[in-house]
């Protein structure tokens, strides 16, 4: 008789165990994107590595191995970019978002495109587009791109300093940027204006003032006096606020930003720069979009 | 703490490499910051309270026959914070010359703990980061696929003129919880002391050019 019970606790036990493996076996894939204000700046020949973060709900399938990749693109109305990955990182600590534990995964790739010259691209809702070898394809939402190569740069231009001005107790993101520059050229040299190389920025304007390390910086930007033209005597030094907009709410604002300024006949690019990071998100105040896949 | 849904991230290869390290002399108390300083005046870091306050507050515990008992002094509190300084090159000669820095290499603690007394700041720390959900960059070992490349982005190149000096640090915002804690064993108390978390929440690189002999 206790043979018998053994028996059918044992076969109970393995139909559940097969049971459980099948349905793991048919779990979907659930992935999410945190939307970012994706930004690279660089000279022509230099290799950027995009790194694109999706949150999968699991760390062990097709869509984390890199061979099972067939091609990537970043695209939108604007554009399109195609990539080729490099490298994939996930994170062994987990996440919960509506119930569903999710693996932070870090995808890097290379641009598969060269540039002999100067090169902008702007697309304001970009989308990851992933095909798996089993013929699975992404359309994932991860935010905006902005992709600018230079190929020449003004020298005898230099920056000497550079902070971004933090936005006030619970806001994020920063307002402002102070700068100091430097004319190394015997001759006045006129800023006509200065770009913040992320498309969502808009709106930017600069002013002299007399220096950036006072710690009263937040009331250079309380008046209105911006303007956008300002002259750099020889061999002279300067330093500005930057004042900008950003175009709409961002769920992050924008970070590793590069900027241009607009010479008579010549720009001078600075490459990306860490202004800003947002290092902790709740996660509950977000409405992420969740993709499935088999 | 209500923190079930906080979810941190780190870019610029943030690690966990210091955060059982703050033993080391600080002025606040945690190797990564030199200043750390509340927002409202009435909340404190754990570095600017005397042993006889700590003392104190141990005695409001209870006797225990397992586990922990723990009060929370400072609850999730607004602060500020300066790095220590990334980078610091002078040019002490009569030329300029460019320096590269690469700020992707920077290893920056998202989640730093320091401690008072017999409290292990390891434990704490494992503790209290399982209370936070913590994924990305920050937490521990990271499962990697094949790499063909080093990340390229986050090169920094600046000049640096006779006599001047250029210094990178990270200045940002934290939230602070810190608080005292008893451990018992078989109502032993095998570890007493106090202990602090701060969160950064969010930071800002500054490079700033002095005169070399300032």
């Amino acid at each position: 008789m206790r043979k018998k019970i053994f028996f059918l606790i044992l076969i109970v036990m393995s139909l559940a165990l097969i049971g459980f493996a099948l349905f793991k076996g048919r779990e979907k894939i659930k992935v999410s994107a945190l939307t970012y204000p994706y930004s690279y700046v660089s000279k022509v020949n230099n290799n950027d590595v995009i790194d694109i973060k999706l949150l999968i709900n699991n760390n062990d399938s097709y869509f984390t191995r890199m061979e099972k990749i067939e091609s990537a693109y970043i695209s939108g109305i604007e554009g399109k970019m195609k990539l080729n990955i490099e490298k994939i990182e996930i994170s062994d600590k987990k996440t919960k978002i509506k119930d569903d534990d999710y693996y932070l995964v870090h995808y890097y790739f290379n641009i598969d495109a060269k540039f002999d010259s100067n090169y902008y691209l702007f697309i304001k809702k970009a989308y990851l587009y992933l095909t798996y070898s089993n013929g699975t394809s992404t359309n994932i939402y991860i935010g905006s791109f902005t992709y600018v190569k230079y190929d020449d740069n003004y020298e005898d231009l230099s920056i000497s300093s550079l902070k971004a001005i933090n936005s006030k107790a619970g806001n994020d993101g920063f307002y402002g940027i102070l700068m100091g520059i430097r004319n190394n050229k015997d001759e006045l040299i006129n800023i006509n204006s200065i770009e913040l190389l992320d498309g969502n920025i808009k709106d930017v304007k600069i002013k002299i003032v007399d220096d950036i390390t006072s710690s009263e910086y937040n009331d250079y930007f309380n008046d209105l006096n911006f303007v956008n033209k300002v002259e750099i005597n020889n061999f002279d030094q300067l330093y500005l606020a930057i004042s900008f907009e950003y175009e709409d709410n961002l769920v992050f604002p924008p970070s590793n930003i590069g900027l241009k300024i607009n010479l008579d006949d010549a720009s001078y690019y600075l490459d990306n720069f860490p202004f800003y990071n947002k290092t902790s998100l709740d996660l509950s105040k977000y409405d992420l979009i969740i993709y499935e896949y088999k | 703490m209500k923190l079930t849904l906080i979810f941190l991230f780190v870019i610029f290869g943030l690690g966990i490499k210091d955060a059982n390290n703050s033993k080391v002399y600080s002025s606040t108390g945690h190797s990564q910051f030199s200043e750390l300083v509340m927002v409202d005046e009435d909340a404190y870091i754990i570095k600017d309270v005397s042993d006889e306050f700590i003392d104190n507050e141990l005695k409001d515990l209870k006797w225990k026959l397992f586990g922990t008992r723990e009060k929370v002094l400072n609850d999730e509190e607004d602060a500020t914070f300066v790095s220590n300084t990334i980078f610091s090159r002078s040019n002490k000669t009569r030329e300029a010359y460019t320096f590269t820095y690469d700020t992707s290499k920077i290893v920056y603690t998202a989640l730093s703990v320091t401690t008072k007394g017999s409290i292990n700041t390891k434990g704490v720390f494992k503790m209290k980061s399982k209370e936070i959900t913590v994924v990305g960059d920050f937490g521990g070992e990271k499962k990697q696929e094949d790499s063909t490349k080093d990340v390229e982005n986050g090169k920094l190149s600046v000049v640096i003129y006779p006599n001047k000096m250029i210094t990178l640090r990270i200045v940002g915002k934290a939230k602070v919880t810190n608080g005292v804690m008893k451990k018992f064993i078989f109502g032993i108390c095998s570890k007493k002391g106090a202990y602090e978390v701060v969160t950064v929440t969010s930071t800002c690189y500054e490079l700033l050019e002095e005169d070399a002999n300032a």
